[in-house]
């Protein structure tokens, strides 16, 4: 709990020591045939206060874009789940889905370099080199890495999926690197997912984090997770 | 108004890729399309680095074949652009396990 705060409070001090360097428009595309860059950290905050128990818009813009859903086994890339605080039975809804960790266990187990983590912060499978070793999958805390056991047909173009390759959210990188929203931070109806920068401090996302308490889950792990909740 | 410039060349981009010849001529393509795809692969898919025109996205979509009632074959189908040449040299091409064979048949 402690160490991540800190080094989100460094990170944004090394920024404001050279803010004419950094603070180019986020949002905005990156030229193209650019890769992916440092100078952003992509996080997406969300307020469980603001988050219906019996809403799944996430869920369904999710499935809708990347495509998945169609067999049972399909994993959820973005589920609903419901934390119960055993003290108090005081009841939280809220989206679940890879939390792109800074220090991600998919990565650190996966013996063909396939489970990646962009330079931006985001979380992905190269299924080129994946091999469907499914280690990822049981290393992951969140239980947000999916195997694909079935023939996949009619996928999205910009998210191919197929057999015996793992998956999971992907933040929607193709729409991110267009400078789009992921898709289930546009479709939340209750303005309950903030997304942004983290490295620009004057980014909503920043202000929010700076403004009220918030915390990963499963923070004893130290994993450093890109997603952080506020409510729970 | 710079904005609104900006705004119309994005949108005619694809277009103009679209409209646009082949990466390189067809007797250059055919020896060396898998380097610029097992390149542009790697860039995009780790990296992000998309080059407009050199997804396999946009292979697919110039390339498209049509059967008779006009909708685009599969990689399955000896007609597919791919697969007309992949079936004929014996060379197996795995592509298609995960990646569509077919454009997308909404406006892209």
């Amino acid at each position: 709990m402690s160490a991540g705060p800190t080094r989100r409070g460094l990170l944004a001090a090394a920024i404001a020591v050279a803010p004419g360097l950094f603070l180019v428009a986020n949002a905005a595309p990156r030229p193209p045939g650019s890769a992916a860059s440092a100078r952003n950290r992509w996080d997406l905050l969300i307020d469980t206060t603001r988050c219906d128990a019996g809403c799944t818009a996430c869920v369904d813009a999710c499935r809708q874009e990347q495509g998945w859903g169609g067999p049972a086994s399909d994993g959820p890339w973005i589920r609903k789940i419901e934390a119960i605080e055993m003290q108090t039975g005081r009841s939280v809804s809220l989206p679940l889905m890879c939390q792109h960790c800074a220090e991600p266990p998919c990565v650190e187990v996966c013996p063909t370099g396939a489970s990646l983590r962009r330079a931006d912060g985001i979380v992905l499978v190269d299924r080129h080199r994946c091999i469907g070793c499914r280690y990822c999958v049981m290393a992951c805390p969140f239980a947000a890495r999916f195997f694909v056991d079935a023939e996949v047909h009619d996928q999205r173009a910009a998210t191919p999926r197929g057999k015996g390759t793992a998956e999971g959210c992907t933040l929607c990188v193709h729409r991110l690197d267009a400078g789009r929203l992921p898709a289930c931070v546009e479709a939340c109806a209750g303005g309950a997912m903030l997304f942004g920068d983290l490295l620009d401090p004057a980014a909503g996302i920043s202000q929010a984090l700076r403004a009220r308490a918030s915390t990963a889950l499963r923070a004893e792990l130290g994993l450093d997770a890109a997603i952080r909740y506020q409510g729970l | 108004m710079r904005a609104a410039f900006l705004l119309v060349a994005l949108l005619l981009a694809p277009l103009a890729v679209r409209a646009a010849e082949c990466l390189a001529p067809p007797a250059e393509m055919r020896r060396t399309h898998m380097d610029i795809l097992m390149h542009d692969r790697s860039a995009a898919a780790r990296d992000g680095a998309r080059r407009p025109g050199h997804g396999l996205d946009d292979c697919i979509t110039c390339h498209v074949v049509r059967d008779a009632g006009g909708a685009a074959v599969d990689a399955a189908d000896p007609r597919h652009f791919c697969t007309s040449c992949h079936m004929k040299v014996a060379v197996s091409v795995d592509c298609f396990s995960c990646h569509r064979a077919t454009p997308t048949e909404a406006a892209r």
